[in-house]
């Protein structure tokens, strides 16, 4: 197995692989800034925002919104010291996203990623580019952007 | 058809920088020309025939010809001018600004590099026909020729002493100084392009001491003789091989000078001519980086080396903040004594609070640009304007040295152009009818602009009929803007203030010139975008004055910062009328909806919490604060629960991905990195009372 990602070196992922609930998500490297410790960071409530946001937060100076990708998923509301801040950017604008825990970061071939089939777990099917087969693993490889951008 | 010219991308940006730069000189100049009439400022016609005369050169060289026809043809009408040969009259002005208008479909063909399918030559026939019909009524004979007699004479170089010896003392060991001769085809219809071309080659290639023609003289160059004295490190050789290449030339001397005897001063008119050649070669330079910072390339700005090594040092005394606090980190990890790492840790404290503001000044200075920029337009648009609504009217401005933030001066104008608008359409009378009433034919309007503290205030002032607070009444209740009951309780200032509702200026009023659409209420709210405010100051025969009130900046703003249900507000100083403790007993209820009784009006109330969907508070004390925010007459009280006083703050743009957020402006982020919201005021008052509704 190792031999053969190392070959195909020039057609894998590397993917971050966070989890929401009991399910594991994935997003490509490129796509990220930072991760940071949601307990390094003070979130402000926004009023009147949407449910989904969870607030702003000062990020060196920065005023950055922050998705609370849990509730964004319609799962319920749940902070704990492993939760994490994903800092991602949307076109000209800078990104927040809360998930449980950021796990780990893979490579994974490219032919070992499949389209999407359809919604999973109540997600929009398109948030969703693809599914990465990690051994025995399926990791949902969403569009943090879209995520973002789209306002529902 | 698309347009190709011999030149690099980079060049084409200069020409084009120049040209605008160029074409406003000329429209202001014809502007003031108008204004002046019967009294002509030779200074003025001098700037202004220099204006054309680069532009027809530059125009020429890039390969634009009709561009450098038509700048050919108003260069030779000022010419006439400045040597009085042609009057002045209004059919010439309206000529000229037709040709400005011609040579900005000019550069902008240019700048898209495509053609527009515009033909001046109509326009330049008529510039001929019009200097031909001048020459003949007017002053005729005298125009003179005395080139014609020098025309046969053989290349002579020679040149006075006096410059020789400037031209050597210019001249370092490494370099010589050259006497160069050109003889031009002069057959060539523009031999004076030419001309600018060599002076312009000859500038590269050194120092250039002295050329005859000089370049204000280009326009009477018509025996194609060049002279020039050029001190430089080349050798004659290549000086020679450069002036082959420009076409035209029948004859190249070039030979290096010997230097002459210290001979004693002499000051004659040559020599005068020198001098001012080279103040205006020491000019050109800094306002080239300027006109390429001002226009086509408008997100950049141009600073001053000074300030950006002010900031340097502002940053460099950062830096050493930085290695103190490392240190005095280094000294509490050690365990040092806590008392000598509270010293120092206030010291450094104290000198990052002065640090930063210093640099806070600076950059704000650094994002404010002149008046001028926004200013320079408008006599024309005024002038315009003014000939379409068959009115007679002399534009005033000052204060053009004013400073403003940049991005107040790109809102600014429109609003500007609109009450500039209104003053000639609805303020000036018909000349026939000032006379009738005993005043000047010709109506004034003013635009001025001042700071008074921390506000810049631009004024536009009319001596034209005044708003009549009767009229305004009566149209605002015919179109069913107020009531009948508030119509009866207004003073004159509120009645007049009455325009700026929504729906007041609609098609009755609109004329040919005014009125696309835009009316007063919109003018009021790209005022009040900004953080600004306008009032209208007025009396019924003598005119009005608008007076508009800005922030010198719109980054940083001072406000008021509150809290509630554990969030922290913050709201303009500007819009803030007062603040009150107020107790619960005093609260009323009016129509279900809270209110309270301030100096005998009817103030309303509202939660902070209920404009935001806030839980509601749970009033705990006896007391809570009523912030009044109030424009105009509009006014509502805000109910908060702990004032924590004024701040001054950096307004930070909330991000579009939070979703509508109404109600806020903009964030902010306070000394301890806490995240306070700006509410945006215009949102407040909705929930106020106004002039409509009781």
């Amino acid at each position: 197995m190792e031999e053969f990602l190392e070959r195909r070196d020039s057609e894998s992922k590397q993917i971050v692989v966070f989890s929401l609930e009991n399910e594991e998500f994935g997003v490509p490297i490129e796509c990220i800034k930072e991760i940071r410790k949601l307990s390094d960071l003070t979130i402000t409530k926004v009023p009147r925002s949407k449910k989904y946001i969870a607030g702003v937060v000062n990020l060196r100076g920065r005023i950055l919104p922050v998705i609370d990708l849990r509730v964004r998923f319609g799962m319920k509301e749940s902070i704990t010291d492993a939760s994490r801040i994903i800092v991602f950017e949307v076109e000209e604008d800078v990104c927040g996203a809360i998930v449980d825990a950021v796990t780990e970061v893979v490579k994974v071939p490219v032919d070992d990623i499949e389209p999407p089939a359809g919604a999973v777990s109540g997600i929009q099917r398109d948030y969703i580019e693809g599914i990465a087969k990690i051994g025995e693993r399926l990791v949902v490889l969403v569009s943090l952007e879209l995520i973002a951008k789209t306002q529902d | 058809m698309a347009l190709d010219f011999d030149a690099t991308q980079e060049e084409i940006q200069i020409f084009l920088a120049e040209a605008k730069e160029q074409i406003e000189t000329l429209e202001e100049g014809i502007m003031s020309l108008e204004q002046e009439q019967g009294d002509i400022d030779a200074e003025l016609l001098q700037s202004i025939f220099r204006a054309a005369h680069t532009l027809k050169g530059s125009s020429a060289a890039l390969g634009h010809v009709d561009m450098a026809k038509l700048t050919h043809e108003m260069e030779n009408i000022l010419d006439h001018l400045r040597k009085n040969t042609i009057d002045i009259t209004p059919e010439l002005i309206g000529l000229l600004l037709g040709g400005i208008d011609a040579l900005r479909i000019y550069a902008n063909e240019i700048y898209q590099g495509k053609e527009s399918g515009y033909d001046s030559s109509e326009l330049v026939e008529s510039f001929k026909d019009f200097v031909a019909a001048s020459l003949e009524t007017a002053k005729a004979p005298a125009k003179e020729t005395p080139a014609e007699t020098e025309k046969e004479t053989p290349l002579e170089l020679v040149f006075p002493d006096d410059l020789k010896a400037k031209a050597f003392q210019l001249a370092a060991p490494d370099k010589k100084v050259f006497e160069i001769g050109v003889q031009l085809e002069t057959e060539n219809t523009l031999p004076s392009v030419r001309a600018y071309q060599l002076i312009m080659l000859l500038e590269d290639l050194g120092k250039l001491v002295f050329t005859q023609p000089g370049l204000e003289e280009l326009e009477q160059f018509q025996d194609g003789k060049l002279k020039a004295l050029l001190v430089t490190t080349s050798d004659a050789k290549t000086v020679k091989a450069g002036i082959a290449k420009i076409p035209d030339c029948k004859q190249i001397v070039v030979r290096e000078a010997k230097e002459v005897p210290k001979a004693e001063k002499k000051t004659s008119n040559v020599s005068a001519e020198v001098t001012e050649a080279e103040e205006d070669e020491q000019d050109e330079q800094p306002k080239d980086a300027k006109k390429q910072g001002q226009i086509l390339i408008a997100p950049t700005i141009r600073v001053d080396v000074s300030v950006l090594d002010d900031l340097m040092n502002l940053v460099g005394e950062l830096v050493i903040d930085r290695t103190r606090l490392t240190a005095t980190l280094q000294k509490l990890q050690e365990g040092n004594d806590l008392e000598a790492v509270i010293e120092s840790l206030a010291q450094t404290g104290g000198h990052i609070g002065r640090v930063t503001e210093n640099l806070q000044d600076l950059i704000m200075k650094a994002r404010l640009l002149p008046m001028r920029t926004l200013f320079r337009k408008f006599p024309r648009v005024t002038r315009d304007l003014a000939t379409k609504a068959k009115k007679k009217i002399r534009f005033e401005m000052s204060g053009e040295d004013t400073e403003i933030d940049r991005s107040v001066i790109e809102q600014i104008s429109d609003p500007i152009i609109h009450l500039l608008r209104n003053a000639i359409d609805h303020g000036i009378e018909m000349p026939e009818e000032r006379e009738r009433l005993g005043k000047d034919p010709t109506g004034t309007i003013s635009l001025i602009a001042e700071q008074e503290e921390s506000y810049i205030v631009i004024r536009i002032k009319d001596d034209g009929k005044g708003i009549d607070p009767e009229k305004i009444v009566a149209t605002a209740q015919r179109k069913g803007l107020i009531t009948r009951e508030r119509a009866q309780n207004l003073t004159p200032k509120e009645a007049v203030e009455l325009i700026f509702l929504p729906g007041f200026s609609t098609a009755e009023q609109v004329t040919q010139v005014s009125g696309r659409g835009v009316g007063m209420d919109i003018v009021r709210k790209n005022i009040e975008n900004l953080s600004g405010n306008i009032q209208i100051i007025t009396e019924v025969g003598k005119g009005t004055e608008f007076r508009i009130e800005l922030p010198l900046t719109l980054a940083i703003m001072r406000t008021l910062l509150f809290e509630s249900s554990n969030t922290l507000f913050s709201i303009a100083l500007s819009a803030v009328a007062e603040t009150n403790r107020v107790s619960h007993s005093e609260i009323k209820y009016v129509n279900k909806q809270k209110a309270m009784m301030l100096r005998g009006r009817i103030l309303p109330l509202i939660h902070i919490e209920e404009i935001f969907d806030l839980p509601a508070p749970e009033m705990r004390g006896e007391h809570f604060y009523v912030i009044v925010v109030r424009r105009q007459r509009t006014q509502v009280g805000i109910i908060v629960e702990k004032l924590l006083g004024e701040e001054e703050v950096v307004v930070k743009t909330l991000s579009k991905l939070l979703g509508d957020v109404r109600g806020l402006s903009g964030a902010t982020i306070l000394g301890h990195g806490e995240i306070a919201f700006i509410l945006d005021v215009p949102v407040l008052l909705e929930y106020g009372t106004d002039g409509r509704v009781e």
